[in-house]
């Protein structure tokens, strides 16, 4: 999986490299400030009647 | 066919084709580094609730506390407390640290009162300062952590409320942890409390316990030391009302 994405990335290396990282970023931006919020708001939830 | 690589003895090797792979080693590395992936997500989740929300929740909650500290015409006098999340008393514990404060809330839904204020009090239990037991919950990880520390409550510790018009000093009596179910610990004569009698005014913190993995509550009781119009001396620098 990775190393087919790497083959289809173009340019030599340090493009690559650079393609990468930012894919990487954008990743953990859309983990950080959308996915995880939303990880917490919807899956952990409280359980009613018990001690909080 | 690629060009030759040299051997250092002058050797011509010719690289030919690798043998083409099966389906089977495919679907593994997909899978595999499927795994991997959800592996690191998780690991970052972790680090992103115990530590960047933790932090940023619990310095918004603070900003808030801070804001009430200014103005204490802001609170909801306890006689008046009616609606989830009407905010009526400010919280500080010595022992959470010199600026350690939380606002307690009615109420101790997630939304809008732990997650968002900090501090959450169980709307059948008596209010600061009543005979009975005046019941709080707070988060222990995560949305500002109010009670991370409610393992280090001690012999000697106090918790300070400041509502509207009075302030409540209350002295540590007995940390106890139950199962999540055990409500008894919330009567108004507690349920675990050794030396608990009727008459007693009791301030009960509960929080879950261990931290983050959250199976069993962490139960703190204290008890009523005095209440007072005046700004306990070791308060002043958190202002009079």
């Amino acid at each position: 999986m990775y190393s087919w994405l790497w083959r289809k990335l173009p340019g030599p290396w340090p493009v690559k490299l650079l393609v990468t990282l930012m894919l990487v970023s954008g990743f953990l931006a859309f983990c950080y400030y959308i996915f995880f919020p939303w990880l917490d708001a919807n899956v952990f939830i409280e359980q009613e009647n018990n001690l909080q | 066919m690629n060009a030759p690589d040299l051997l250092p003895d002058g050797t011509k090797v010719y690289w030919g084709e690798l043998p083409a792979r099966t389906r089977l080693s495919k679907t593994l590395e997909i899978l595999g580094e499927t795994l991997l992936t959800f592996g690191v997500v998780i690991g970052l989740f972790v680090g992103y609730k115990a530590i960047l929300q933790d932090n940023q929740v619990g310095e918004v909650q603070t900003v808030l506390a801070k804001v009430y500290e200014a103005e204490p015409s802001k609170f909801v006098a306890i006689a008046d407390v009616d609606e989830l999340a009407d905010i009526f008393a400010q919280m500080y514990v010595p022992r959470f640290g010199e600026n350690w404060t939380r606002l307690v809330a009615e109420g101790t839904r997630w939304h809008p009162v732990l997650n968002e204020i900090g501090v959450g009090h169980y709307r059948n239990t008596e209010m600061p300062g009543e005979v009975g037991n005046f019941a709080v919950a707070g988060h222990r990880g995560g949305f500002g952590g109010a009670f991370k520390q409610i393992h280090e409550l001690r012999d000697g510790d106090r918790v300070y409320l400041k509502t509207r018009d009075m302030w409540f000093v209350y002295k540590y009596m007995q940390t106890k942890i139950v199962e999540p179910t055990a409500t008894g610990v919330l009567n108004s004569l507690p349920e675990g409390l050794e030396g608990a009698s009727i008459g007693g005014r009791y301030m009960t913190l509960t929080s879950c316990t261990p931290i983050f993995v959250n199976t069993q509550r962490i139960i703190v009781w204290l008890e009523l030391e005095y209440q007072s119009v005046m700004t306990p001396p070791e308060m002043v620098s958190h202002g009079g009302n």
